[in-house]
C-alpha cells in the first residue's frame, strides 16, 4: 500500500515537473538550436528494430546471440507537422509527410542521457542527418504477433538522429504554441 | 586676414627660424663631440639615458659646455628630462637620467649640446699675456666680434679697443638622439580550452621571457553563481598547477546550459617591475550523452539450453522442461560519464532504481521464464537443430513483446527513478523537470 502511494505521488510530481519543464531560458533552446541542422514538430507513429542481419538467426558462427548482439537501435516513423529549422527529407503518404528518426536505443529504459520517442506522442525534435556508416547493411524488423518478422534493408542515409541526448526530443505536453514560440525565438 | 592664413604664416616663420638655427648649429658646432645613449636593464627594470657634450679641441679655461637631455615616450609624453652646464670651463658636461621602464614603450632620448667661448687673459698684471686661441675648428668667430683668427691679445682695460673679457660667445648647438623599446616580460600560459566535469586538468605558465618571475598566483572568475563555481588549484602559487574541472550552472536554473566557462588568470610577479596578469577561457562541459543504463534481464541458459527430448511416438524433437533457462539481471552500465564527475552518484542512484524495478518493482513480472515456457512447449520439429532455431526465434520475439510492455510503463518507471535522483546534488541537468 505504502509502495503504491509513493509510486503514485512520485508519478504526479514527475508529470507536474514535466509540465512546468516546457518553459526554458532562451540559452537552453539556443544550445539545442545551434547543434541541430533540422528542427521538426511531429508525432511518432511506428518504430522498428534495426538489426545486425547476421545475428538475427542461430548459426554455427552465431550460437547464442543476446539482444545486444542482435539489435543496433530503433527507427521511428514520425509524421512531420511543422519544420522549425532546416529542410528534412520526408516520404509523402497521402497528404502526410513522414521522416525516419534513428535512435541507438536497443532496449530497456533509455539511459538518463538518451533520447526516447514513444508511439502516439508528439514531440519537438532537434535533428541532424544520420551519417553513421556503421549502419550500412543493417536491416529493420517489424514484429507482428504470431507472424514471421518482416525484414527490410535499413537506408540509414534517409534517416536522422537526435542531437544533444535526451534534450533533443521534447515531448509536447501542455502549451504547444508557447513551446514552439520559445524555440523559434532562439532560432 | 583669415585665421588659417595667419596660422600658415606663423608656421612658415617658425619653420624658417628653426631652419636657420639648425644651420647655425652645424656651423658653430663642428668641433663639438656629442654622445647620447639610452639603455634598459631588465633585472632592475631601469631605463638609463645618458648624454654628454665635449669639445674635441679644448682650450682650458676658455670654453664652457652644456648638455640637455629629454626622454620622450612613444605616446608623446616626457618620461624624464634634465640638463647640466660646465661652468668650470672644462669643456665637458654630461647628464644621466634613470627611471622605471614601461613594457612596450619606446623611449627616445634627445640630447642637445651647446658650447660657449669665454675668453679672458690668464695674467692679472700688465702688460698682460697675450692669449692665444686656436681656431683650428672655429674659424668663423669674426661674426661674433673676434677678428684675429690665430691669436688674441688682451690689452689693458684702459685701451678701449679691446675689452679685457668678452661676453660669453655661443658656439652653436647640435642635437643627437637614441631610442630603445622596453620589451617587458612576456608570459605564455597553457590553459585547456575545454574539459569535462570531473576531469583533472593542468594549468601551466609555459614561459616567461625578458624577466625573472618572483611569484605566481592563479585565480578564476566567476566566483559566484549556480552550483558554486570553483577551480580548486592544487598549488595556486606555482608555475604549474592542476585542478578538477567543476561544471557550474549558467543561467542558474535546473535545466541549463551543458557548458560553463571560467576565466582562468595567473598573476606573475617580478622584482622592481609591475606584475603581469594573463587570462584564458576554460569551458567545463557536461556530456549530452552521459548517463547510465540497465538493459532488460537476459534470458540465458548457462552451460546448456532447455530440456529437449525426442518423442519417438510423434517422431519429433520437443521441449520437455525449462532446463537451465534463467532470467539473469543485467548490470548497471554507466555510459560516458566519468566516475569523477559530480553527477556520477546522482546518475548511478537513478539507474539503481531501474535495476530495482527489474528485480522487485514495476518491471519485475517482465522477462520471467515462466511466461515464455507455454509457447516453447508448443514447439517441435523432426530435426533437433531446427527445433533449437525455433526456440531461439520464439524467445527472441517474446522478448520484443516484453520490451513493448516495458515501454508502456516507461513514464511511471522514470517518475520513480527521478523521485530518488532529483533530490541528490547537483540538482541540475539530469532532473526530471527538464524537457525530454
Amino acid at each position: 500500500m505504502l509502495n503504491r502511494a509513493i509510486a503514485v505521488s512520485s508519478f504526479i510530481i514527475f508529470i507536474s515537473f514535466g509540465a512546468l519543464g516546457q518553459s526554458m531560458p532562451k540559452e537552453y533552446w539556443k544550445e539545442l538550436v545551434d547543434h541541430s541542422k533540422v528542427i521538426v514538430v511531429g508525432a511518432v507513429e511506428e518504430n522498428y528494430r534495426v538489426i545486425r542481419p547476421e545475428k538475427f538467426q542461430l548459426s554455427p558462427d552465431n550460437p547464442n546471440p543476446t539482444d545486444k548482439d542482435i539489435y543496433v537501435g530503433r527507427v521511428f516513423r514520425v509524421k512531420i507537422t511543422e519544420t522549425l529549422k532546416g529542410k528534412i527529407k520526408t516520404k509523402k503518404i497521402g497528404e502526410d509527410k513522414y521522416a525516419n528518426i534513428f535512435l541507438y536505443w536497443t532496449g530497456g529504459v533509455p539511459s538518463m542521457g538518451e533520447p526516447a520517442l514513444f508511439k502516439g506522442k508528439e514531440y519537438v525534435i532537434f535533428l541532424e542527418p544520420n551519417n553513421d556508416k556503421e549502419l550500412e547493411g543493417k536491416e529493420t524488423v517489424e514484429f507482428i504477433p504470431n507472424k514471421k518478422p518482416i525484414r527490410k534493408p535499413f537506408d540509414y542515409k534517409s534517416s536522422y538522429v537526435v542531437v544533444n541526448g535526451f534534450r533533443g526530443s521534447v515531448t509536447i505536453k501542455t502549451d504547444k504554441k508557447r513551446l514552439i514560440k520559445e524555440i523559434k525565438r532562439a532560432i | 586676414m583669415k585665421s588659417s592664413t595667419l596660422f600658415r604664416l606663423v608656421f612658415a616663420i617658425a619653420f624658417l627660424c628653426l631652419s636657420i638655427t639648425s644651420i647655425a648649429a652645424q656651423d658653430y658646432g663642428a668641433g663639438v663631440s656629442s654622445y647620447t645613449s639610452i639603455d634598459y636593464d631588465e633585472e632592475t627594470n631601469t631605463v638609463t639615458a645618458y648624454s654628454e657634450t665635449e669639445l674635441d679641441y679644448s682650450m682650458v679655461g676658455s670654453y664652457q659646455a652644456y648638455v640637455g637631455l629629454t626622454v620622450t615616450k612613444s605616446s608623446g609624453g616626457i618620461a624624464a628630462s634634465g640638463s647640466m652646464r660646465d661652468y668650470r670651463t672644462s669643456g665637458f658636461a654630461s647628464i644621466e637620467l634613470n627611471f622605471a621602464g614601461e613594457s612596450g614603450v619606446t623611449y627616445t632620448a634627445v640630447g642637445s649640446h651647446r658650447t660657449y667661448l669665454d675668453l679672458w687673459d690668464y695674467s692679472a698684471t700688465y702688460p698682460y699675456d697675450p692669449f692665444y686661441f686656436d681656431d683650428w675648428n672655429f674659424s668663423n668667430f669674426e661674426s661674433l666680434g673676434i677678428n684675429e683668427p690665430w691669436h688674441y691679445l688682451f690689452l689693458r682695460p684702459a685701451q678701449s679697443f679691446f675689452r679685457r673679457r668678452n661676453d660669453i660667445i655661443s658656439l652653436g648647438t647640435t642635437y643627437d638622439s637614441a631610442s630603445i623599446t622596453v620589451t617587458g616580460p612576456t608570459v605564455t600560459i597553457s590553459v585547456p580550452q575545454t574539459a569535462q566535469d570531473g576531469d583533472t586538468v593542468e594549468f601551466r605558465v609555459v614561459s616567461v621571457q625578458n624577466g625573472t618571475p618572483t611569484g605566481y598566483q592563479w585565480s578564476f572568475e566567476p566566483t559566484s553563481g549556480g552550483n558554486n563555481p570553483q577551480v580548486n588549484f592544487s598549488n595556486p602559487t606555482a608555475a604549474t598547477t592542476t585542478a578538477k574541472a567543476h561544471w557550474f550552472a549558467k543561467p542558474d536554473t535546473p535545466c541549463t546550459s551543458l557548458n560553463s566557462t571560467y576565466t582562468i588568470k595567473v598573476k606573475v610577479t617580478f622584482q622592481n617591475r609591475s606584475p603581469i596578469t594573463k587570462k584564458a577561457p576554460f569551458t567545463v562541459s557536461v556530456g549530452s550523452n552521459w548517463g547510465g543504463k540497465v538493459l532488460e534481464p537476459l534470458t540465458l541458459a548457462p552451460g546448456g539450453t532447455l530440456d529437449v527430448a525426442y518423442d519417438s511416438q510423434r517422431e519429433l524433437w520437443v521441449v520437455t522442461g525449462r532446463g537451465r533457462l534463467q532470467r539473469v539481471p543485467s548490470p548497471i552500465v554507466m555510459r560516458e560519464i566519468p566516475e569523477t564527475s559530480q553527477f556520477y552518484n546522482k546518475v548511478y542512484r537513478h539507474e539503481e532504481v531501474h535495476f530495482e524495478q527489474y528485480a522487485t518493482g514495476i518491471y519485475s513480472n517482465l522477462f520471467q521464464i515462466d511466461n515464455v515456457m507455454p509457447r516453447l512447449f508448443q514447439l517441435s520439429d523432426p530435426n533437433k537443430q531446427v527445433l533449437e532455431q525455433k526456440i531461439f526465434e520464439a524467445v527472441r520475439d517474446w522478448r520484443v513483446e516484453q520490451s513493448q510492455i516495458l515501454d508502456q510503463r516507461y513514464t511511471q518507471a522514470e517518475a520513480e527513478a527521478y523521485a530518488v535522483s532529483d533530490p541528490i546534488a547537483p540538482r541540475y541537468i539530469f532532473q526530471g523537470a527538464c524537457p525530454r
